[in-house]
């Protein structure tokens, strides 16, 4: 068995925290925050490297065996849309990590803080390479357990230490379901390798335990991501989580959810089954993620609700079922990690400076923070959809797939949708474009965070200007899903 | 063939960097200013300068082409969007003799300008804005004039239009001072209402040409002008076929370079367009951005010549036709509108709009007849050029004198001669240019679109050229009139006013005459080699501009029918240019020159030349229409609707769904808190024990409650039902959960008993 390089980087929360427990031990100052940083960005450097391999392949796939061969042994199966995933997922991270070394200065417990983030960003990279349903659960359950530390981070108080466990219990019940489901797959097709079960299980007669497996999956990863109605944890658990955290739950931890959904569906069903349920609950979902964000009054809970409105959006590249849906999803999915995280990055800025997350009691901050504003800005218009944002392009290839696929009543569902969401990140905007109340100051955020959330606002409009590349870099990733499957397929099998 | 398809971007751009640098830096230059002020605001201004500098050099870098012929023609860059169902979009530059003529006459000008703003607007506080929208309009408008395709181009013409909107509402404080229109008791507008108008009126042409790419995109597939004139003979049959479309599509196309280029019925917007300041004035509105629209109707004709003559389509012989009447009726219309205005840039605007009509009458002459083409097309750009360099010097020099004494006037000048002689020497020769004079530039250009008529010699372009030939005597008549009234004769009062306040009227300062010399300077150059041309013909300019355009069609693959052009055709041209000078100068001199006549006196006694001028000085009263018709008739539309719709119906259908989601919410309500949360919260064990004794207190409960709480209480219910519902208690999630799971599984359980999905 060859480990690749690339792949030693998800050793990273064990060197963050031995480093971390060094520092604090040795009174290096700085030194965790160093190594969280350095090894979030060697993350990204090594999924790039694991990208180039892929690209030297032939068939679009690379294999590793961790043990044994399949069936049972655990392996990655790193093919371009896991690629896809795991770069939203190690370059949201890095912006994350970067920004919580001054958002999190003043908190104790950082070697802790840092090891869970690690962990947290590995646990969904495995979920994005893994190649058999084991693999994927054991990643699964990584980030999840990171994930409920990291919402409750705050034990001191009692919102974090509820909505934590709020979290922690509904998503223990979306684990248990698919862990049900899974042991249902392997009953069926006797292997959990996902290139076999695909060939077992893909084109055979529908049975009721068929059916049941997918209403378990649907349930299973769509309570993680909160797809409605399943989504009841979400608001509590992303505002109440530290911000840094909040823009990794609402922009990859939800998406890693739907990845999962994505792709164990597509092995194992035919699209035309599932497109109507998914229609449906896509509608569901981006109706209601919008009508209840409409008369939020915290900025973050907002912000929360509009990302299941999101996952609405991006249900509807799966209820199309062709490649160019999924190319929508997963643009999406990276379009939305970006302006999503940065969203809660800046409103975390402006929390910090002016102690307050009421949208009412933040008048006239767009004076005194202009850089966060403007970045809060940039990213509230790419999530409403507005040209020249990346929100713009990923929305109209999903709507436009919608349309191409018989479902334009959902293409139309999502426009007017889209359209509701305006308002109230409009409602945002004039608030904080209007002039202050008397009294009221705050100062811009420091230097680092600022620059964070800057850069982030620069891939929004460059890549809604110019969005070629990662367009064809989502293709390549669709293709491998949708169309690639046999390859796949006879490329594990031989 | 094409070698940089092979090359990155960079690459490209490291062979070919004038194209791509004369206005990515500018572009680069507006986004600087916010920095440079960070230094000094007399850093800021030089770096303005010398960022207009860069790009005239980057421009310039692309004339050596145009005399090698060797020209480097499309040069892609990247792939910017794919479109489904057609060729990808590319950012490209597109460098041919057109686009390098238009591309330096801009920079060049644009430069000069840069010039003398420093000293005509120095000392104003928002100079970084100013600075701004002047670099970014150089840039946006080289882009339009290099890009390579239509897209491309319109994002050029668009950051020229806000450009425009910007810097026509400089002034956006609207001081009384910088109002314009009057004088009282006519209506005055304030600078952000010009600005406005200008916007929204370029706006509607703008539209218009969105609709006609679009045509042009379905069918084509692809807005690259290289590939559509090559794929023309597949594609403009095609939407020939449905009868109406391709005339459509021409008359829509041409909204566009309507509105930009201030032709009827689309030329409101430039008198008003007046109110910024004058540099302004010289740059966008004279010299190039209203030359956009000839540009991009020249550079569109191949297209539609190729369809007429070549493919024999009725239809597509109207892109002509109507731009060659659109073109000589606006002439005509504008130049009357000069002969009575009293604001001297006002008569500049009408000035302008008149002698771009003279260009849209060449470009459209050129597709009436076979052999007219390229000499059409010729007089075109010839006249483009030769305009834009004694304009921009004319309104130079109106900026001069209005800086000297403060007023847009004319009847509040008069006599400057003596305090201003350099400019009113300037100005004499670039109007004796405007009015075409032998042998200044402008009479070889005009003279070119006369030829261009007579080349052609179809009754209607004989017809057209009668009413450019009326044109050309009032154009000497209003450019006796200004020169006259500003320069000549005896002062004003206001002048007299102003001295005896100790303001005398100066000079210009040196920096703000010398590019004026400059621009006179080449309108003579360019004059005497035409006249020079006459007789070695190798000189002569509108040659040279013909032979480049020869080429340029040729390489393109357009067969093309030149005439020889006969010596009595000439003579006609030069007979009719001469017999209109005639006319307008005898009525100019005994008006103005030698006062026989006092102008005033002969129109008011005059019951058939009162009306006349009435209506005249009220712009044919179009201005006033399209307000009462458009703006006004828009709002009392608006009124209408609130009054009628909006608060009788539509309010009403509100109220009533707001009233029935009370009443809905009133039910769940009673429903959630009486039945469902009892039932859950308080268990199985509970639900046997007490569960029948809460039921039966419920229900009383819920009668009283239904109905003597009434609505107040079922708001605030429903308000807190919804939200409980979304992130309540722990068990409800659970119980969504396993619904959703039951919905699921039964869904496909029953569908499969009724014969599957």
């Amino acid at each position: 068995m060859v480990i690749p390089t690339p792949l030693l980087m998800m050793l990273s929360p064990i060197v963050v925290f031995l480093l971390g427990f060094l520092g604090e031990e040795m009174k290096i100052e700085k030194l965790r925050e160093g190594a969280a940083v350095v090894m979030s960005a060697v993350s990204v450097a090594a999924v790039y490297m694991l990208y180039l391999m892929l690209k030297s392949t032939p068939d679009g796939i690379l294999l590793f065996h961790l043990q044994a061969a399949p069936p049972l042994g655990a392996c990655f199966e790193i093919d371009m849309l896991g690629i896809l995933m795991a770069f939203s997922v190690t370059l949201l991270t890095f912006f994350a990590t970067l920004y919580s070394v001054k958002y999190m200065e003043h908190d104790t417990r950082l070697t802790e803080f840092y090891t869970l983030l690690a962990a947290m960003s590995v646990g969904m990279m495995g979920v994005a390479f893994a190649g058999d349903l084991f693999t994927l659960f054991v990643f699964w359950e990584l980030m999840c357990i990171a994930s409920y530390v990291l919402v409750a981070f705050r034990k001191d108080l009692w919102g974090p230490i509820e909505a934590g466990f709020k979290y922690f219990v509904m998503s223990a019940l979306g684990a248990a379901v698919i862990f049900f489901a899974m042991a249902f797959l392997y009953g069926m097709a006797g292997t959990v390798n996902f290139a076999q079960l695909s060939d077992a299980l893909r084109g055979q007669p529908l049975n009721m335990w068929l059916y049941m497996v997918f209403g378990m999956l649907v349930v299973g990863f769509g309570i993680k991501s909160a797809i409605v109605p399943m989504h009841t944890w979400l608001p509590d658990a992303h505002p109440e989580a530290p911000s840094p955290i909040s823009a990794l739950l609402s922009g990859v931890v939800i998406a890693t959810g739907l990845y999962g959904l994505t792709r164990v569906l597509f092995l194992t069903f035919d699209p035309g089954m599932f497109k109507l349920p998914i229609a449906f609950l896509a509608v569901l979902t981006m109706t209601l993620g919008n009508v209840m964000a409409l008369r939020q009054s915290d900025i973050k809970r907002l912000l929360a609700y509009s990302s299941i409105a999101q996952i609405g959006y991006m249900l509807v590249g799966l209820a199309a079922g062709t490649a160019y849906g999924v190319m929508g999803l997963f643009l999406h999915v990276f379009n939305h990690s970006i302006m999503k995280g940065m969203a809660f990055l800046a409103s975390g800025s402006i929390a910090h400076e002016t102690g307050t997350r009421d949208i009412k009691s933040l008048r006239g901050v767009g004076k005194m923070m202009p850089l966060t504003s403007l970045c809060l800005f940039i990213a509230l218009l790419g999530l409403g959809g507005v040209p020249g944002t990346n929100g713009f392009i990923s929305k109209y290839h999903l709507f436009s797939a919608a349309f191409g696929s018989g479902l334009g009543w959902l293409g139309i569902m999502g426009v007017l949708n889209s359209a509701l969401s305006m308002a109230y990140y409009l409602r945002i905007m004039q608030v904080l474009l209007a002039s202050p109340d008397e009294g009221f100051k705050a100062k811009e955020a420091p230097v680092l965070m600022v620059a964070v959330t800057l850069v982030m606002a620069v891939l929004i409009v460059f890549l809604g200007v110019w969005p070629a590349p990662i367009i064809g870099f989502a293709t390549a990733a669709s293709e491998a899903l949708v169309n690639g499957l046999s390859t796949f397929i006879g490329a594990v099998l031989g | 063939m094409d070698p940089v398809a092979a090359m990155t971007p960079l690459e490209v751009i490291m062979k070919y960097p004038g194209p791509w640098l004369a206005w990515i830096l500018p572009m680069l230059g507006a986004l600087s200013m916010p920095l440079f002020e960070r230094l000094g605001t007399k850093i800021r201004d030089y770096a303005a300068v010398a960022w207009g500098l860069t790009s005239v050099l980057s421009a310039a870098s692309m004339i050596p082409w145009l005399f090698s012929g060797n020209y480097p023609g499309d040069i892609k860059l990247t792939t910017w969007i794919n479109f489904p169902g057609g060729s990808p979009l590319e950012v490209g530059v597109l460098v041919d003799p057109l686009s390098i003529i238009v591309c330096n006459v801009v920079a060049f000008i644009s430069f000069l300008i840069l010039v003398y703003s420093t000293e005509y607007m120095h000392g104003d506080k928002h100079l970084t804005r100013f600075w701004f929208f002047f670099l970014f309009f150089i840039g946006s408008m080289l882009l339009l004039v290099l890009s390579d395709n239509l897209i491309q181009t319109m994002v050029g013409w668009e950051g020229v239009g806000i450009c425009s909107y910007g810097l026509i509402g400089y002034y956006y404080r609207d001081a009384k001072e910088r109002w314009l229109g009057g004088p009282p008791p006519h209506k005055m507008f304030p600078p952000s209402h010009a600005g406005m108008k200008a916007f929204v009126v370029t706006g509607i042409g703008d539209v218009f040409i969105l609709g006609a790419i679009f045509v042009i995109f379905n069918y084509a597939g692809t807005l690259n002008y290289v590939d559509l004139i090559a794929t023309a003979h597949q594609w403009l049959p095609q939407i020939a076929a449905v009868p109406g479309l391709l005339a459509v599509t021409a008359i829509f196309f041409l909204g566009g370079p309507i509105g930009k280029s201030a032709q009827f019925p689309l030329h409101e917007w430039l008198p008003e367009a007046m109110a910024g300041p004058t540099s302004v004035s010289a740059l966008i509105h004279a010299a190039t951005m209203v030359k956009a629209g000839v540009y991009l109707v020249a550079r569109m004709s191949p297209i539609f010549y190729l369809g007429t003559w070549e493919m024999h389509l009725p239809e597509a012989q109207v892109f002509f036709i109507v731009i060659a009447c659109v073109g000589a009726f606006t002439c005509f219309m504008a130049a009357s509108q000069a002969l009575v205005s009293v604001e001297l840039k006002k008569i500049l605007a009408y000035s302008t709009v008149s002698q771009i009509g003279y260009m849209m009458l060449a470009l459209g002459v050129s597709g009436l007849s076979e052999g007219a083409y390229v000499a059409g097309l010729t007089a075109g750009v010839f006249h483009l050029m030769s305009h834009a360099l004694f304009k921009a010097a004319l309104f130079l020099g109106a900026g001069s004198v209005i800086h000297a004494i403060h007023t847009i006037y004319t009847f509040n000048m008069g006599g400057l001669k003596k305090y201003m002689p350099i400019t009113f020497i300037l100005m004499v020769i670039a109007t004796a240019s405007l009015a075409g004079i032998p042998p200044l530039s402008g009479f070889w250009s005009k003279d070119a679109v006369f030829i261009a008529c007579l080349v052609a010699n179809t009754p209607l372009s004989l017809t057209l050229l009668a009413v450019g030939a009326v044109s050309a005597a009032m154009t000497f008549f209003y450019s006796i009139r200004y020169i006259k009234l500003t320069f000549l004769g005896h002062e004003s009062k206001h002048i007299e006013e102003m001295e005896q306040h100790g303001h005398h009227p100066h000079e210009a300062p040196q920096i703000m005459w010398v590019p004026i010399a400059i621009l006179v300077g080449l309108v003579c150059v360019i004059g005497l080699l035409g006249l020079a041309g006459f007789f070695v013909p190798s000189l002569s300019p509108e040659l040279f501009i013909e032979h480049l355009l020869h080429d340029m069609l040729h390489h393109m693959g357009i067969p093309l029918h030149t005439h020889h052009l006969e010596f009595p055709t000439i003579l006609t041209a030069w007979g009719t240019s001469a017999a209109m000078l005639l006319i307008g100068g005898i009525l100019g001199w005994l008006f103005y020159l030698s006062r026989r006549v006092d102008s005033w006196e002969f129109v008011s006694g005059n019951s058939t030349l009162k009306p006349v001028h009435t209506f005249l000085f009220n712009r044919w009263y179009m201005n006033s229409t399209y307000y009462k018709v458009f703006v006004y008739g828009l709002i009392d539309f608006a009124k209408a609707v609130f009054a009628t719709l909006e608060s009788k119906v539509f309010d009403k259908i509100t109220a009533f769904v707001s009233d029935s989601t009370i009443a809905f919410g009133k039910v769940i309500h009673v429903f959630e808190t009486k039945v469902y949360d009892p039932a859950i919260n308080v268990g199985l064990v509970n639900f046997f024990v007490e569960g029948g004794k809460m039921l039966y207190n419920d229900f009383e409960f819920l009668l009283d409650l239904s109905l003597n709480r009434g609505v107040p209480a079922t708001m605030t219910g429903l308000h807190n039902q919804v939200k409980k519902l979304q992130s309540g208690v722990l068990s409800y999630n659970i119980i969504y959960v396993v619904i959703v799971f039951l919905v699921l599984i039964l869904g496909f359980g029953l569908t499969q008993m009724y014969g599957g999905i």
